[in-house]
């Protein structure tokens, strides 16, 4: 699924981002990126969704080394990668449905079948009866499983979620995390970068743990939640 | 391709959104694309119709040979008889003054005016065509026919149109920077408000991106948009040309009557009105291309 081989970052300021990181995800894991804040958990995800390209090393997504791959290529590659923002990333002029939609008229779809695709989507998180209002009306939980359905509308195989339960009470979060728990045992791969351990214990999946742009530690967990 | 017309039709419905979301600024610049179109055209159209005017007289020069107004019907005879046989001269027409007085009366405009005169002040008059219309020739055969007995005055009726061509051709070349200028003015408008629309739509170009849009499609909704403002400023310019057309052939026409002149605009072909949008869609679109362009590197 994706292979980082001596990844390393370094922005236009001289920060380093990342320094050196070496890890392989397999086709259906689910993985959480821990860290404490400036640990480059969010560019490590940035560079897994081809965002950003390395400064150093190779990132090879599906096969493909985005180093490799020019701005069309990469923004395809992008299409079918599913993306989780904490801070949603919506568009507040258009309708729920309308959001959900975007990946989809990007891809060229369009009618019966992309309708077909949004319902299935808002469905899937619970926003089906919701579908034409706006996202103004929206709670917080609400706007993060609408973030989520515009994630999954075009059936990627890889999900990456930057803290997607970052501002939300702990109701909210459990809600969301059924969510991608379900993803997951849908056979989807699941990155996910948190630094709450509620998160981690509620789901058991591999924990790549971030120090100063390092790899500190790569383990799995498992919870009994989990497994039931 | 389906999907292609699909993602075109999207883009435009969404360039018709953002239309009606600002439409005061978008009217705006429309209506100062209408006028960079129309000054140009408008003055190009008056400068074609001048041309056409003294066209005939630069390209088939004659002589007007004024009688003496003592000159009697022996002497006009005379005249009459030397031109006939003169080698030079190609074929001439004669007006008597009575003719003349007559073709003066006919025009209402003058018929009071002539109608006061006690007698008739018009001199017998000889149009003639050189055969050979070269400025030396006809100023040899003005000089000769000049030295004629009974003949006061020749004129070479050639002299206002060479200095009718000479102002036109200099207005020809102030059109020209004009034109310049204006196109310069369009293309800053375009880019401009292309601008304010991106940046405008910072977020949403921002999440498309995120999710997979690529620049072509990023860009294309803002090319719809400039294009769109062209073909509008076209076609209020179209409009402006007809209503200039309409005003001065309502005020000059008349003017020109009474020189026997045929001042009149005629209305724009449809040459003339593929060419006014070709050049608005060419201008707009490149505006619009380089302004998202830019802006789109700037934003990232």
């Amino acid at each position: 699924m994706m292979a980082l081989d001596t990844v390393v970052k370094r922005y236009p300021d001289g920060h380093e981002a990342l320094r050196g990181i070496t890890l392989d995800i397999e086709d259906g894991e689910l993985v959480f990126v821990t860290g404490r804040s400036g640990a480059g958990k969010s560019t490590l995800l940035r560079l897994m969704a081809g965002m950003e390209r390395p400064t150093a090393g190779t990132v090879t997504i599906n096969g493909q080394d985005i180093n490799r791959l020019g701005p069309a290529a990469l923004a395809r590659l992008r299409c079918n990668i599913g993306l989780v923002f904490q801070d949603h990333k919506l568009l507040f002029d258009r309708s729920v449905a309308e959001n959900a939609a975007l990946p989809l008229q990007i891809a060229g779809l369009y009618g019966h079948e992309l309708r077909r695709r949004v319902t299935a989507a808002l469905e899937k998180v619970g926003l089906a009866d919701q579908a034409k209002a706006s996202p103004v009306t929206l709670s917080g939980g609400e706007l993060q499983r609408l973030c989520i359905a515009r994630a999954i509308v075009n059936r990627p195989s890889l999900v990456i979620a930057d803290e997607p339960t970052g501002h939300l009470d702990q109701g909210y979060a459990s809600a969301i995390l059924d969510i991608f728990k379900s993803f997951h045992r849908a056979g989807i791969t699941v990155v996910m970068a948190t630094h709450d351990d509620t998160t981690i214990s509620t789901l058991a999946g591999r924990i790549l743990h971030l120090e100063d742009g390092q790899l500190g530690g790569d383990s799995e967990t498992d919870s009994a939640e989990y497994a039931t | 391709m389906m999907a292609w017309l699909h993602q075109h039709a999207s883009a435009a419905r969404l360039t018709l959104r953002r239309l009606v979301h600002s439409p005061f600024a978008n009217l705006l610049g429309v209506l100062v694309i209408a006028f960079a179109l129309s000054l140009p055209a408008g003055l190009y159209r008056l400068i074609n119709a001048a041309t056409l005017l003294g066209h005939d007289a630069l390209h088939d020069p004659r002589l007007t040979m004024f009688m003496a107004s003592d000159a009697d019907s022996a002497a006009v005879r005379a005249v009459w008889d030397a031109l006939a046989v003169h080698s030079e001269v190609l074929e001439f027409r004669y007006i008597s003054n009575t003719d003349a007085l007559a073709e003066l009366k006919a025009n209402p405009a003058l018929a009071d005016v002539v109608g006061t005169l006690e007698h008739n002040p018009l001199p017998h008059t000889f149009i003639v065509r050189a055969r050979d219309s070269s400025p030396a020739g006809l100023e040899s055969l003005r000089k000769m026919v000049g030295s004629w007995n009974k003949v006061e005055r020749v004129q070479m009726d050639g002299e206002w149109a060479k200095r009718l061509a000479a102002l036109l051709g200099f207005f020809r070349h102030f059109t020209h920077g004009l034109a310049i200028v204006l196109a310069v003015a369009l293309v800053f408008i375009v880019f401009n408000t292309v601008r304010q629309q991106v940046l405008s739509a910072r977020d949403e170009i921002e999440v498309a991106h995120l999710i997979g849009a690529t620049s072509r499609y990023i860009r294309r909704p803002f090319l719809y948009s400039g294009l769109l403002q062209g073909l509008m400023g076209a076609v209020l310019a179209f409009l402006l040309l007809q209503l200039g057309s309409h005003l001065f052939n309502e005020e000059v026409e008349p003017l020109g009557a009474l020189f026997s002149l045929n001042l009149q605009l005629r209305p724009p072909t449809l040459e003339e009105c593929l060419l006014l949008a070709l050049v608005a869609l060419a201008l707009s679109w490149s505006a619009a291309f380089l302004s998202v362009s830019l802006t789109l590197k700037r934003l990232r």
